[in-house]
């Protein structure tokens, strides 16, 4: 997981001002980046963490007040739900409450006025979801806490408001079609991104927003891999991959034969940056 | 010429020292009671000592806990002083390597909730978890709050297995958490130069009394 401050150290000491992460997953770094006054511009092929990304890179002037907060997490009167898309999660992970929780949750999220309440909705009730993942695990190690006071709190816990005077973009595509929609001064690449993504909060998520608790997501393709992508990166100044001291030679490797310098940046606790400009 | 004349002692004591007299004027700026960094670090390692941490995260863990304020000198507004605490603490070359991160990492929230990075998961150092716990049991104002509130935060601010640790730590009598005396002996003594870091310790009091 890219933490926002160290990367924003790193690229204040190269007098980098714009970046480009193809596999944001869920954006909060680049929410650091922003609030720092870095243009910054992600992808990721979850749609989830696009909204998330609405409201946390691409928003600048929406937070979640109570009446939102209100219209989330409430059943409506006059609003027709369908509260059976998550039969088949009943049981094993999730009580029957839990399950329509989500299905009203789901509709509600989707009927909210704009993109940044979206992701900012999306990314509070997320929280819920882990929350309630965990506790399936765990069950006396955490406080039973109703599921509308969960949602109410981790609604009110969402990100401040950051704004950077600048132009911030997310969008939908796989880590290929983004670096090659995107322009900036640098691409940053997680070395991890395909194993975050795995994780099953992560892409239960994913099932969640779409309605589909049988949604699985595709293995990774070859053309995520590191070489090809920074082979096709031609426009970036600068390509930054976050790695551990582990495997930041392998890093190194990739990047060895499309760029002319490779510079490895430790930044304590066994994270490293491989930096490779032209 | 040298700040300190040499006594023939450990520089690393002295070190140590100032380093101490730094994380009180980090609790002062952001209005902590007397001693409160101190104690902190004393909690910390207590409940580091419990978990089975070795002692050279131990070491750091009670650096950390001195320092975990310093950001806040010079800040009134308090943003980012996680991240400025931990450049300030990186600047000191005699402190054990894990410090700085363990700075930066204290309110981080293992449900992601936290800052300056909002790390989640096994993303939050667990050494970083122990300072927030330090943290929340010295605000508590006694033993049954304290439980209480750590066990609120079990699986939101706290790892499940934290908050149980504690739980367990508590149970079996716990103890009195006593300030703790900095480990002076995990410094670096080749980095160790008290007139360098008294004068570092004078800039930035001198930079933030001039901000003010």
């Amino acid at each position: 997981m890219i933490r926002g401050s160290v990367l924003y150290e790193v690229l204040e000491s190269r007098g980098i001002r714009s970046v480009v992460d193809p596999s944001m997953g869920v954006p909060v770094h680049l929410g650091y980046l922003k609030r720092h006054g870095i243009a910054v511009h992600g992808g990721d092929v979850f749609d989830w963490a696009v909204r998330v990304g609405e409201g946390i890179a691409v928003n600048d002037s929406v937070i979640l007040r109570d009446e939102d907060i209100a219209s989330i997490v409430e059943m409506l009167p006059g609003r027709v739900y369908s509260l059976d898309h998550f039969t088949p999660w009943e049981g094993t992970l999730f009580s029957q409450e839990q399950c329509r929780y989500l299905d009203v949750w789901r509709d509600n999220v989707r009927a909210l006025r704009s993109d940044a309440h979206v992701g900012l909705a999306i990314l509070g009730l997320w929280r819920v979801f882990c929350y309630w993942m965990q506790k399936a695990q765990t069950p006396d190690a955490m406080e039973d806490v109703a599921p509308g006071d969960l949602a109410w709190q981790y609604l009110r816990q969402t990100p401040p408001l950051a704004t950077n005077g600048l132009h911030n973009t997310v969008r939908c595509a796989d880590p290929a079609t983004v670096v090659d929609a995107c322009r900036a001064e640098a691409l940053v690449l997680d070395a991890s991104a395909e194993k975050n993504r795995d994780d099953t909060r992560i892409w239960m998520w994913e099932a969640w927003w779409r309605g589909n608790p049988h949604f699985r997501p595709d293995p990774p393709s070859h053309e995520h891999e590191l070489a090809r992508l920074v082979a096709r990166a031609d426009s970036y100044r600068d390509v930054l991959v976050a790695t551990t001291q582990r495997a930041a030679r392998d890093a190194a490797d990739a990047l060895r034969p499309s760029r002319r310098s490779i510079e490895s940046v430790s930044t304590g606790s066994g994270d490293v940056y491989i930096v490779a400009s032209r | 010429m040298p700040l300190f004349k040499d006594t023939g002692g450990d520089p690393r004591e002295l070190v140590a020292t100032i380093l101490a007299l730094y994380g009180a004027l980090g609790d002062a700026a952001c209005g902590n009671p007397r001693g409160f960094a101190a104690r902190k670090a004393g909690a910390a390692v207590a409940f580091a000592e419990a978990a089975g941490v070795d002692a050279g995260t131990r070491d750091a863990l009670a650096f950390a806990a001195t320092l975990h304020a310093v950001g806040a000198i010079g800040n009134a507004q308090g943003g980012d002083a996680p991240v400025l605490a931990a450049r300030r603490c990186a600047q000191i070359a005699a402190l054990p390597p894990a410090t700085a991160e363990l700075v930066r990492a204290q309110a981080e929230h293992w449900d992601g909730t936290g800052f300056p990075d909002q790390l989640r998961w096994d993303a939050v150092p667990f050494p970083a978890q122990l300072l927030l716990l330090a943290e929340i049991v010295l605000r508590s104002t006694g033993e049954d709050e304290a439980l209480e509130r750590v066990n609120a935060e079990s699986g939101r601010a706290l790892a499940p297995p934290v908050a149980a640790a504690y739980a367990a730590w508590a149970l079996h009598g716990g103890g009195a958490v006593e300030p703790v005396v900095l480990p002076y002996a995990a410094l670096d003594a080749g980095a160790c130069d008290p007139g360098a870091l008294f004068e570092l310790v004078a800039v930035t009091v001198a930079r933030a009394v001039g901000a003010s």
